[in-house]
């Protein structure tokens, strides 16, 4: 781990050994280059794979292409599961998940963060302390809790018991602790409300943390994989995780379907990431992970 | 940051009428559409393993047969894959409207004794004689004196081979009298040129232990109790893991792989011999790679006693209208039904009444086959916890085939763990 | 930087003034409950008392079907004496979260480090290594079974070079190895991430200087790199090393706990319990265990905290 063996390319950085310095950058990228290729090489497999015949999957061994592309893979993987309905069914979880854990976060924080009430620190300790809590502790009386609800099998079990967390509120919070009081009071002597200043001066201050707390449960809600397990028990109410794991207990060796699946269901997350980079970084950085 | 506040203030009221919408979507979908069948439904809903083409076109194949004495018969559908099939029907079945009819093995009906009513004296109002129907599969559906289900096919584990293959390396078919030794040889002279003699799953039931040790008269369950610490049995699972790490006539299984795993190294061609059910005979006559003929299960002796375990229907204790439930189920085991689907997918019917319309058109050699079986054998009985068993031999298995782990320390690490 | 509070009132900034004549305290209370409620109704229900329950439920010997029988503590006693499992799955859980940790914030900061010194390429592939985190799970634990089986992928290539690949997931020195792996490349692209944040503050006239100063490149780090980033790794050390006392969906998926018990983790020895064996009253203890576990672990990085990170700079 070498932290400046190449030369720092930064403008400011002055004038320094040019020649060196470019052929140590070439030497990095190429280097990083072998290293990014390899660390997608999953996909690019998976994306492969999802393109043989069964019988070839194994048969071509490191072959990328099989005799033919078969791209009748996704057509069976679409017919084999109802997996249209999955893949909606994974959308409403991971927006409505992602909408409501950023809601309640925004309202917890702003609490937090502009009013005095008693208790208030160590009501927020308590429930920062929660931040470490791992959600698999609570998924047997949770479960209990939604069977007796009767909501066993629908989506609501799968959005609302996790929109709570305490990371949303603590990243939100720790934003609005940064941000100067001038326009609240100027707006509070003006004689607006308190949600008036948080609909019209808050809000669109805390773009970033939001869409930082929003990317981030839209990707656990998408990803989630035990809950589903537990609370979903027939195939076309899951989400795309659940369905992918029904289907492999279902074609064992399936493995060009399954993979084409796979893929279907690698793409979403995908196009969020690309999208959103820039909010993801600004956020990370801006939102206290980083930033001061 | 955004300077633009109209923007993102209507980003957020975007945001904030998507919740609203959403969250009312999500509630609106958990109501009859998600939650199952109502009350009313629930008595023709049937919750079941229905993972592979195979399940799928069995149970469509149930349907259609009762839909041509009853045209406006129907019979909803909802389920897993048959290894998750254990754990969620419970959870399933635990939860508001679920289904009214739960399918069950033989082998299992000890494990999902609180779920399934008693049918008892809704069989006496139908006028349902239990004698009728195979004795095995009575009896290994019978729990605590009560019947807990009405079986449909009663499977005589058997071992399907392929007579190419045979034929290729120049030997016999095996004969009603297979011995352990013939298969053996048998096994090594088809092992070769990346075919193995025998494909075989990572599974318990599924795999071929139980169903050696059968034909012995080796028994994994003594009185109701877990008894596969037995040296007979412990025994016939070396046995069983021999084959792979001593003798090399079968690969060996990874730990994650499920029975069809195996199932597809016989259908094409890359395996001589696999155990399986009944239930498979229609998928692995049309689908494999050359001819495939059914024999018996080795034994020492060459007279073996079969392991059987076929399924049948039962009603939730939970069902709201068990009458109704078991008026459906009534229409799906009639002798008419159980013959069509014993004629198009090789399930062996519990009804004498339906054996000639499952003869059907198959070899003669298969039937007789499979009648000499049925002859003589016992219904695979197994303990409350067999789940866990199951779980954990899977998990261990995969130790034994490669012959890290003896079968004496595999079951009796199981044994333990499952107590 | 992120500060995660200490506990004392000194970490929690006031709130600002209210304005005088508008909003007095009682009325600024009711006002903030009003905010709170969601949040704080959904923290009672979804969290406070389900975490009860769960220590209530351990007392129980409590199936899916039919009526739970109090047992008091006989589910933890079975746990800790006569389960034969439940030892081997704590030891593997350890020995997956150290492993993982170390491995994760190791590789994270060197790619991060990497990353930040290849000029304008470095936001491309820092997305690049954060995709894995962002695609499901189960996804990526069905490719790297796929690639890891006894005739995948990696063993062809390695036959390519002449190398009889061994059984990936098959063989119970290398199943918990290979889990690791494929966790890792699911997991670093997260700190790379918040690492890489943390390198950009540091400011490069501060380094500058240093290498005037006559500083090498190790110097550099230990000196200001190092403690101008310590905030950062800290909370990158408590997530991860909660994150990995939840694995669940690799060995699930790729091993099945197998082979033997090497693979066996605690979430899917609890979800076994509970939902394969019927024995939900076992898993609450089990899962109270896990609290307990994560709660000490937790606690430990705190008090330690203060040796290491620097929060003033």
């Amino acid at each position: 781990m070498t932290t400046d063996t190449l030369t720092r390319t930064d403008p400011q950085t002055g004038k320094r050994d040019r020649s060196r310095g470019r052929r140590g950058r070439i030497i990095s990228r190429t280097a990083m280059i072998v290293v990014g290729l390899g660390f997608i090489f999953p996909f690019i497999w998976m994306l492969a794979t999802s393109l043989k015949s069964t019988e070839e999957v194994f048969s071509t061994g490191a072959n990328f292409l099989g005799s033919h592309l078969a791209w009748s893979n996704y057509n069976t993987a679409w017919t084999l599961i109802p997996f249209g309905r999955i893949i909606v069914n994974s959308f409403i979880v991971a927006l409505a998940g992602a909408l409501l854990t950023t809601t309640v976060s925004l309202l917890s924080a702003y609490a937090f963060a502009r009013f005095r009430f008693r208790f208030r620190d160590r009501l927020f300790l308590l429930f920062l302390g929660t931040l470490v809590l791992p959600h698999e502790v609570l998924v047997i009386p949770l479960y209990i809790m939604m069977n007796k609800l009767g909501l066993v099998n629908s989506l609501v079990a799968l959005i609302v018991p996790f929109a709570f967390g305490a990371f949303g509120a603590f990243l939100i919070r720790q934003f609005l602790l940064t941000l100067p009081l001038d326009y609240e009071e100027a707006a509070r002597i003006d004689g607006a409300g308190s949600f008036r200043i948080l609909w019209s001066i808050i809000l669109p201050l805390v773009q970033a943390p939001l869409a930082v707390v929003g990317v981030f449960s839209f990707i656990d809600y998408w990803g989630s994989f035990l809950w589903p397990l537990i609370v979903i028990n027939d195939n076309t109410q899951g989400t795309i995780p659940l369905g992918l794991s029904m289907f492999s207990g279902e074609r064992g060796t399936d493995w060009g379907p399954l993979m084409a699946a796979s893929t279907l269901a690698v793409l979403p997350s995908l196009v969020v990431v690309i999208v959103l980079q820039k909010q993801l970084v600004k956020g990370i950085s801006m939102g206290g992970l980083g930033g001061r | 940051m955004s300077r633009n506040l109209p923007a993102g203030r209507t980003v957020s009221a975007i945001a904030f009428s998507a919740v609203a919408a959403l969250t009312l979507a999500g509630c609106g979908s958990s109501g009859a559409a998600a939650s199952g069948p109502g009350a009313s439904s629930a008595a023709s809903a049937m919750y079941t393993w229905i993972s592979n083409e195979n399940d799928r076109s069995q149970w469509q194949s149930f349907i259609d047969a009762a839909k041509k004495t009853d045209p406006g018969f129907n019979l909803t559908l909802e389920g897993p894959s048959f290894p998750d099939y254990w754990t969620k029907v419970k959870t399933r079945e635990a939860s508001p409207g679920a289904p009214c009819i739960i399918t069950t093995q033989g082998a299992r009906a000890q494990e999902l004794k609180d779920l399934l009513a008693p049918l008892d004296d809704l069989a006496k109002k139908n006028n349902i004689d239990p004698s009728k129907y195979n004795q095995a599969m009575i009896q290994g559906m019978t729990v605590d004196g009560k019947l807990r289900a009405i079986p449909y096919d009663a499977a005589p584990f058997v071992l399907y081979y392929n007579k190419d293959l045979f034929q290729a390396a120049g030997l016999k078919y095996p004969t009603e009298n297979y011995t352990r030794a013939q298969f053996i040889s048998d096994a090594k002279a088809l092992t070769k040129n990346g075919v193995y003699g025998l494909s075989l799953p990572p599974q318990f039931v599924n795999g071929p232990a139980p169903a050696l040790a059968f034909a012995d008269g080796h028994y994994p369950v003594k009185d109701g109790n877990l008894d596969i610490t037995n040296p007979d049995f412990v025994k016939d699972v070396q046995f069983t893991f021999d084959l792979v790490n001593k003798e090399h006539v079968a690969q060996a299984p990874q730990a994650s792989d499920v029975v069809d795993v195996s199932q597809q190294q016989f259908m094409s061609g890359q395996a001589a011999m696999t155990f399986g059910g009944p239930w498979m005979y229609q998928t692995f006559t049309t689908k494999t790679k050359g001819t495939v003929g059914v024999a018996v299960i080795p034994s020492t002796s060459g007279n073996p006693i079969s392991m059987i375990q076929g399924s049948g229907f039962g009603i939730a204790a939970s069902c709201q209208d068990k009458e109704a439930a078991f008026a459906n189920i009534m229409k799906i085991t009639t002798a008419d039904v159980i013959g069509a689907v014993g004629a198009g997918h090789g399930n062996v019917p519990t009804l004498q009444a339906a054996m000639k319309a499952w003869a059907g058109t198959k070899p003669a050699a298969d039937v007789s086959t499979i009648e000499t079986l049925l002859k003589n054998g016992k219904p695979l009985q197994t303990t409350k916890n067999w789940n866990q068993v199951e779980t954990l031999f899977t998990q261990y298995s995969v130790e034994g085939f490669r012959g890290t782990k003896s079968a004496e320390t595999i079951l009796n690490s199981v044994a333990n763990s499952a107590k | 930087m992120i500060v995660l509070p200490e506990v004392n009132s000194e970490a929690m900034p006031a709130a600002p003034a209210a304005a005088p004549e508008r909003i007095q305290g009682r009325a600024q209370g009711r006002l903030a409950a009003l905010y709170l409620a969601p949040g704080m109704l959904g923290f009672l229900i979804f969290i406070i008392i389900p975490l009860v329950s769960s220590l209530a439920i351990s007392l129980y010997k409590w199936p899916l079907f039919g009526d739970p029988e109090f047992v008091g503590f006989d589910n933890y006693a079975s746990l800790f004496s006569s389960d034969p499992v439940f030892w081997t799955v704590l030891g593997n859980t350890l020995v997956f979260a150290v492993c993982y940790t170390v491995l994760n914030l190791g590789i994270s900061l060197g790619l991060a480090t990497w990353l930040h010194h290849i000029g304008k390429w470095g936001p491309f592939f820092r997305v690049l290594f954060f995709i894995p985190v962002v695609t499901p799970m189960t996804a990526n634990a069905l490719v790297w079974r796929l690639m890891l089986s006894d005739n995948g992928v990696v063993n062809s290539g390695l036959a390519g070079v002449g190398i009889h690949g061994p059984s990936w997931l098959s063989d119970s020195n290398l199943a918990m190895a290979s889990l690791i792996a494929m966790s890792l490349w699911q997991g670093i692209g997260y700190n790379i991430f918040v690492l890489g944040a943390g390198l950009s503050n540091i400011s490069p006239g501060l380094l500058e200087a240093a290498t005037i100063d006559g500083a090498g490149p190790w110097q550099r780090f230990y000196r200001i790199v190092f403690p101008m980033l310590s905030p950062t790794l800290f909370f990158c050390t408590v997530m991860t090393i909660i994150g990995s006392f939840k694995v669940f969906t690799q060995p699930y998926l790729l091993t099945l706990g197998g082979p033997g018990e090497s693979t066996n983790t605690i979430v899917l020895y609890l979800y076994r319990n509970g939902f394969s064996f019927d024995k939900m009253g076992y898993a609450s203890s089990l899962a109270w265990i896990l609290f307990v576990i994560v709660m000490l672990i937790t606690a430990l990085q705190f008090s330690q905290q203060k040796r290491w990170v620097n929060y003033d700079n």
